[in-house]
């Protein structure tokens, strides 16, 4: 059941894409605009770098054991009971990841949008429509994320040139006024977010051409920093480093200085897209989360689990933080730590274990 | 009301899943399925009971 399905390579760089870009692009500016101000733009590229370390970890790892996800090799790396512990710890990584997603998901909505429903219901209705995502499979999470990933680069296009006109790069100077070390404390949350292509471990095995997943990575971190880069200076631009760093939701202001001809309120249509996109990023996390409890068990049919997963999903979500401002504190203090242990701490030692396994043992990879 | 909501969807979950589940004959699925849902739905009443749980976040926090 899980092997049939398989996703092209492109189809793995929007979901990809849509991973890393989907939640952060909205808040980017304003968290690297706290650590560095007027720098903040020059974040995303510093963070890349940091990012690239990590990413290399994944991929050799992935690369090492070709056609099998983290919660099975684990098991051959670290032996029965210590592989299943890994496997666990990944699917609670994911779940959380999703949750905090959903709270982010329902936090916009309710600041910006939706200020009668309950936090519940906003969260239960995204719930549910994962869970019916995640029943249907990968092939299919990743074909209806082609045409949502299209809509949101498409977007993010348009709106980042239609404010074009608005823009001054000389509010981004004096450049590197403070120095580097700001922008390396500020790096540090973004580093972790490009490492959310942590999931990459789970897909790859479910590319058809599994040689070219270094590539996509790749491109995907670019894609990504650059857009990050662009929308950083964008807010910069317009509304300077401190009213940045105090925005909930960076890239929303950014929508509502259009006004072009009769397109006003575009946040409106922005946010309408964007829906799709976390739509996307929660039903993958949740995907692995799933996927990662049925490997930890060695389970036939990990459907079932899926609706008890969303459950726990949803309440997740709801004692992710009792307001944004809260989230944004865990996500500036532990989220650095916590995310790279599971993206970068994780993989390198079951890199390195496999190794000294390896030279120890020269038949290694056949045992079962 | 709450806890009719509630009570509903879990038992909603479990009448989707479960009878397909003991149909094949699949065990380990069925005591991680009730053991999840069990989880969800502690954590479910108590959050609209607003019992003190354990909150994940929380105590990732004070590490």
């Amino acid at each position: 059941m899980l092997k049939e399905d398989r996703i092209s390579g492109s189809q793995a760089f929007n979901l990809l894409v849509i991973t890393v870009m989907g939640t952060e692009i909205l808040i980017f500016p304003s968290f690297a605009a706290r650590g560095a101000g007027v720098d903040a733009w020059l974040v995303p590229a510093v963070a890349l770098v940091g990012a690239l370390l990590v990413v290399l970890a994944q991929i050799r790892l992935a690369a090492n054991f070709p056609g099998q996800t983290v919660a099975q090799y684990s098991r051959l790396v670290l032996g029965n009971l210590p592989g299943r512990l890994v496997s666990l710890a990944y699917a609670w990584f994911f779940l959380h990841l999703a949750a905090l997603v959903l709270r982010r998901f329902g936090g916009l909505m309710e600041t910006v949008f939706l200020r009668e429903p309950p936090l519940v219901v906003i969260l239960l209705v995204m719930g549910i429509l994962a869970v019916s995502a995640v029943r249907n499979g990968l092939g299919c999470l990743a074909r209806v994320n082609e045409l949502i990933a299209a809509i949101v680069v498409a977007a993010v296009l348009i709106l980042l040139s239609l404010i074009a006109k608005e823009l001054d790069i000389s509010s981004l100077q004096p450049v590197l006024a403070a120095g580097f070390l700001p922008l390396l404390r500020s790096a540090a949350v973004p580093i972790a977010w490009y490492g959310e292509v942590v999931v990459l471990l789970y897909i790859i095995p479910h590319l058809q051409k599994p040689e070219r997943g270094t590539t996509i990575v790749l491109a995907v971190l670019l894609v990504s920093a650059a857009f990050f880069t662009i929308s950083t200076m964008a807010s910069i631009m317009l509304f300077g480093p401190d009213g940045t760093a105090r925005m909930a939701f960076p890239f929303v202001s950014l929508a509502r200085m259009v006004r072009i001809a009769f397109f006003e309120r575009l946040e409106a249509v922005i946010m309408g897209i964007w829906v799709g996109g976390i739509f996307v990023k929660i039903a993958l996390f949740l995907w692995c989360c799933v996927v990662s409890l049925g490997q930890a068990f060695n389970l036939q049919e990990y459907r079932p689990l899926i609706p008890p997963l969303g459950v726990l999903l949803v309440i997740l979500a709801l004692l992710s933080g009792e307001s944004l401002l809260e989230l944004n504190d865990f996500l500036l203090h532990s989220f650095p730590l916590y995310g790279l242990l599971f993206e970068f701490f994780l993989p390198l030692f079951l890199l390195l274990a496999a190794n000294i396994r390896a030279r120890l043992d020269p038949a290694f990879p056949k045992k079962p | 009301m709450v806890f009719l909501g509630l009570l509903l969807l879990f038992i909603t979950i479990a009448l989707w899943e479960g009878p397909a589940l003991v149909k094949q004959r699949l065990w380990g699925e069925l005591i991680l399925f009730v053991v999840l849902l069990l989880l969800g739905a502690a954590y479910g009443f108590g959050l609209a009971l607003d019992i003190p749980l354990p909150n994940p976040t929380r105590d990732r926090e004070s590490l």
